[in-house]
């Protein structure tokens, strides 16, 4: 019964304190409690089965408010009281149904691949390669929430940063220059002084503002947003992969507390009706390098925690080499020998890899594997490419250049809405922006790429 | 409790009033005296110790479960002002944070004012295009006043190719009418002969800077050590899991002492072949993969111009526009080029 207290941390034990150490003894979880028979749960830590069952019949019932279910037997005073509580948050739940307020990324495509803008309650991934835009979005994001509807949600917003302190000057340009910004008048328009930031140096750090004062600050403040730039740093640096010193078993301990993370910030969204998002880094995609397969989808390797996925799928691979090119079908979709597999599957979940033309090295994956993707409602890829540029347009020198012709003038980038729970996923590589001195910005696809050039 | 929470509201964007004791928390959702007692026989007498105490700490204490370890922290978090602060006080604190001056008044246009400390700078680019000069000249910048656009501290230098030449760096002093022996002097050096010992050696630096002002931490090169201690395949995510770590020990020292840090990497040609040879996108990148390009704060692109000018490009920063700029490598350190060089750019 140890994990009482994180599955359901508001749990009032006191009616059961007797019970729970003979059921620690006997090894039995919350899981068990919940989904065996009583009378053998009370065999097992000898104990009175009717205590049992009232402990596993209260815990029922908790976990069903804590999914916001209805009640369906208020009897117990514990119960009653916690009724009045599902009573208001189902009411939360309703209301943000009804008018769907979102927080606004202030560009109207943008939005429009969103059907509005981050919902509140839900936990919302931003990846991308670095520079791709990442903070660029969640600034933006901190400033929009504090619009009145219908751009945002009127509150505050919180600023977690586990990389590179907070940008404020960018925030103040941004302030100064968004087209949407600096038309509002002066006691409408977004400020500094409502958002809050804070660094976390480390995991454990980390873990101890999201629990314990985040929650806080969040009432305190009335946060509308919560932003944690990025989440995988912390994780990537304390955790080792390295199979020598025990690397599984680290990675399948990062498995867990990613598991209690999105948990707690799913809570969080949910109970407090709140944006969270998190920005997320990336990992190279890995494929083996010349494989007579015309299919980029199973030559990648994986570089998450499930890589007994790979092994299974390369082994079946050369099983089946004959259906390879004739696989070719249905719009473009590439069926893989094993359809089944992480690496074919996740080009449909990761953001990169559904569009056969990309070259296979800019193939990027979302760091913190499947356990993380499992834990967040929506996705949002920032996909960029490099243009390429004549190099002597620059500079017309002597015998200087040896070098490279051809470098790299600016990039091409994408927002794309790879799952969301309230909007559908962006088609084809979803919606090309750039970053300018006022923020992010759509491009018309039709002018053409080059003629954005300020 | 409300008239006692709003008390806490205004106190909590001020600095932290006197500290409060434990027995605050008596009765507050199930506390017991006892656990109290137990609590300040653990060695924790104010509320505000528990609240920034991690909670494997708490649970340490005899007595002390896990539950009520999390109660006391939930409980303590909610009496004391917390660690967030607002924008506008970090846009305050941070528009009093330095720049270092890179010697070049164009390079210095183009960083907004400098080298930021507090922060990691990325430098990349080929052999030769003055990676290692403008580590020279910073070098010497960093121990300049502040009106002249130094940090008034002294310079860690890590070396890990061998490249770190003093006659440089005398060369910088003399320009900017320093003594060359003090310069010297102020330039803590360190030559890192292995991955680990690099990031030993930030350790080390870490207490150096407790004891005297520091303002600038140079390792030059971040990867090249990577580079041959982990080859392969097959050692690359052990290689990226010691590189993230030593980025992540970077950012604390730049959190912690407010120093700038540079640090700067190689570049590779990507000869990989196979079906993107033909319109390869990034001819030549900066190695140490995603890990240090999310790591570093701002990340600057070096390439070879005329003469003796280098153009400097902004790769990636969160508030500086991708832009470009010359400089120029003297004798003298960086500089600005000469009016010939620029007329053809």
């Amino acid at each position: 019964m140890t994990d009482l207290l994180q599955v359901l941390p508001d749990f009032d034990t006191r009616p059961y304190t007797h019970l729970l150490p003979s059921l620690d003894k006997a090894l039995i979880a919350t899981n068990d409690l919940v989904t065996l028979e009583p009378h053998h749960v009370a065999k097992r830590a000898h104990l009175p089965s009717a205590d049992v069952r009232k402990l596993a019949e209260a815990v029922v019932r908790a976990l069903h408010i804590h999914l916001g279910l209805p009640v369906q037997e208020p009897g117990h005073a514990a119960a009653a009281a916690a009724a009045a509580t599902t009573t208001t948050t189902d009411g939360g739940g309703l209301k943000d149904d009804d008018d769907c307020c979102c927080i606004s990324t202030l560009d109207e495509k943008l939005d429009a691949a969103l059907l509005g803008g981050i919902r509140p309650g839900y936990l919302v991934e931003v990846t991308g390669e670095s520079g791709a835009g990442k903070t660029q979005l969640l600034l933006t994001l901190l400033l929009a929430s504090q619009l009145p509807p219908p751009h945002g949600l009127a509150r505050s917003a919180v600023y977690i940063s586990t990389e590179a302190p907070l940008a404020t000057t960018r925030l103040t340009q941004l302030l100064s220059s968004h087209p949407s910004l600096v038309a509002l008048p002066q006691t409408k328009k977004p400020s500094l002084s409502r958002i809050l930031s804070i660094q976390t140096p480390d995991l454990e750090s980390q873990e101890h503002i999201l629990r314990y004062q985040l929650p806080v600050a969040i009432k305190k403040h009335n946060v509308g947003l919560v932003v944690l730039d990025s989440v995988a740093a912390n994780f990537r640096a304390e955790f080792d992969k390295d199979s020598s010193r025990n690397g599984p078993a680290s990675m399948a301990k990062r498995s867990a507390q990613l598991v209690h993370l999105g948990a707690l910030l799913r809570d969080l969204a949910r109970t407090e009706n709140i944006s969270i998002v998190v920005a997320n880094q990336v990992a190279d995609r890995f494929t083996a390098a010349p494989a007579p397969s015309p299919n980029p989808v199973s030559r990648t390797t994986s570089t998450n925690s499930q890589s007994n996925t790979t092994i299974h799928n390369s082994s079946l691979a050369p099983q089946l080499p004959v259906n390879g090119p004739s696989t070719q079908s249905e719009g473009g979709f590439m069926l893989s020998p094993n359809p089944l597999a992480l690496d074919h599957q996740q080009c449909w979940f990761t953001g990169w890899g559904d569009i056969r033309s990309d070259s296979l090295d800019a193939l990027k994956t979302p760091s913190l594997g499947l356990v993380w993707t499992n834990q967040i409602a929506c996705r949002i890829a920032l996909v960029k490419k490099p243009v390429l540029a004549s190099r002597s347009s620059v500079i017309n020198g002597k015998d200087e250049r040896n070098e490279d012709q051809s470098h790299i003038s600016k990039w091409q980038r994408w927002f794309k809405v790879v799952f969301a729970s309230w909007a559908p996923p962006s088609e084809d590589r979803g919606v090309e922006y750039e970053i300018l001195r006022s923020g992010l910005r759509h491009t018309d696809s039709k002018t053409g790429n080059l003629a954005a050039v300020e | 409790m409300s008239a006692e929470e709003e008390q806490y509201d205004e106190s909590s964007m001020g600095a932290p009033g006197a500290p409060t004791p434990v027995s605050a928390l008596e009765g507050i959702n199930g506390l017991t005296a006892r656990d109290i007692k137990l609590i300040v026989e653990g060695g924790f007498n104010t509320v505000e110790s528990i609240a920034y105490t991690p909670r494997r700490a708490l649970e340490q204490i005899k007595g002390i479960s896990e539950q009520k370890a999390s109660k006391l922290l939930a409980e303590a978090s909610k009496l004391v002002p917390m660690g967030f602060t607002t924008a506008t006080e970090m846009h305050q604190r941070r528009s009093e944070l330095i720049s270092i001056t890179t010697g070049s008044k164009q390079l210095d246009t183009l960083l907004a004012g400098g080298i930021e400390t507090g922060s990691i700078t990325e430098i990349f680019g080929e052999f030769r295009t003055g990676k290692s000069q403008i580590c020279h000249t910073l070098a010497v910048t960093c121990q300049l006043p502040f009106d002249m656009g130094g940090g008034e501290g002294k310079c860690l230098y890590i070396d890990t190719e061998g490249t770190f030449r003093p006659v440089r760096c005398l060369a910088v002093a003399n320009r900017f009418g320093l003594s060359g022996e003090e310069v010297l002097d102020n330039v803590a050096y360190a030559r890192a002969y292995n991955s680990d010992h690099q990031l030993e050696l930030l350790n080390q630096a870490a207490q150096m800077m407790t004891e005297t002002r520091f303002s600038l931490l140079i390792v030059d090169s971040a990867t090249s050590l990577y580079r041959t201690d982990f080859s392969g395949r097959g050692e690359l995510s052990s290689r990226q899991t010691h590189l993230a770590k030593f980025m992540r020990v970077l950012q604390r020292l730049a959190d912690e002492f407010g120093i700038a840090v540079i640090i700067t990497n190689q570049v590779v040609a990507q000869v990989d072949g196979g079906p993107s040879a033909m319109f390869n996108p990034d001819p030549k990148k900066p190695i140490g993969g995603n890990i240090i390009a999310h790591a570093s704060t701002t990340r600057l692109s070096l390439r070879k111009g005329r003469g003796e000018t280098r153009v400097c490009k902004i790769y990636d920063s969160p508030c500086l526009p991708e832009s470009d700029c010359l400089f120029a490598i003297n004798e003298d350190g960086i500089g600005d080029p000469k009016e010939k060089d620029l007329e053809n750019h």
